[in-house]
């Protein structure tokens, strides 16, 4: 995994509460959660290839 | 070089399309103004120099200074002016459809608008200004909400626009 994922991570993260920020200033609360739903799939979608490389070598590593 | 370029761009075409946005909503409160003053033209015409509508028409496609309301005037003032008798009502209505092809006005701005159709259903002169002063009072209230929300909103579109252009960048990259 590489450090510039953290960073990509961190960017989304800030980006994401920022714009979250401006839509509840503007009374657009609705919109809030699409904007948080959106930024957390991005990062999972990110994630899933580390997830699935870790229970690979878990399982490999006890042999299940 | 090409991903920062990319990055560039994205972010250009986002932040523009945010303050394109931005600058609708500053034309609609301009617009709607400016259409209200014309309210108020229209109401002196009637009122004091007993002027027909064509030729007031005539004389608001001259002094107003927005294309649109330039030519939306024009043409009544064609279509009152021609020899196949078209009643006002129908007129008007076409004229109100160019407005609506600009896409910087409400539905419900829109619908005010077009109930000036009916104005030459009064013969009396003072109904006839009764009936516009009561179409200027909707449009004012309009007006004066649109300039409560409309510095939250013009904010809200420009940022919303430059923040979209990173999210897609970071995204992408």
């Amino acid at each position: 995994m590489e450090v510039g994922m953290i960073f990509k991570i961190a960017a989304v993260g800030v980006i994401v509460s920022i714009l979250n920020q401006i839509l509840k200033h503007s009374g657009r609360d609705e919109h809030v959660f699409l904007t948080t739903l959106a930024g957390l799939l991005l990062v999972l979608y990110w994630l899933l290839p580390y997830i699935v490389d870790l229970f690979t070598t878990m399982k490999n590593l006890f042999e299940i | 070089m090409f991903k920062l370029l990319g990055s560039i761009v994205i972010i250009g075409t986002c932040s523009c399309y945010g303050y394109y946005k931005a600058s609708c909503v500053k034309k609609r409160i301009e617009y709607l103004s400016e259409f209200i003053q014309i309210l108020e033209v229209m109401k002196s015409n009637i009122g004091y120099s007993y002027m027909e509508l064509p030729e007031i028409f005539n004389k608001l496609s001259d002094n107003v200074n927005s294309k649109i309301f330039k030519d939306m005037f024009k043409g009544l003032y064609e279509e009152l002016n021609k020899t196949d008798m078209i009643n006002f009502g129908q007129a008007w209505n076409n004229g109100v459809k160019s407005l609506e092809k600009n896409n910087i006005f409400k539905p419900e701005e829109i619908s005010a608008i077009k109930e000036l159709d009916k104005i030459t259903s009064y013969i009396d002169k003072d109904m006839q200004l009764t009936y516009i002063e009561m179409i200027k009072q909707e449009l004012m209230l309009t007006v004066n909400n649109a300039r409560d929300e409309s510095s939250k909103k013009i904010r809200m579109y420009q940022i919303l626009g430059v923040m979209t252009g990173m999210f897609i960048v970071v995204a992408l990259i």
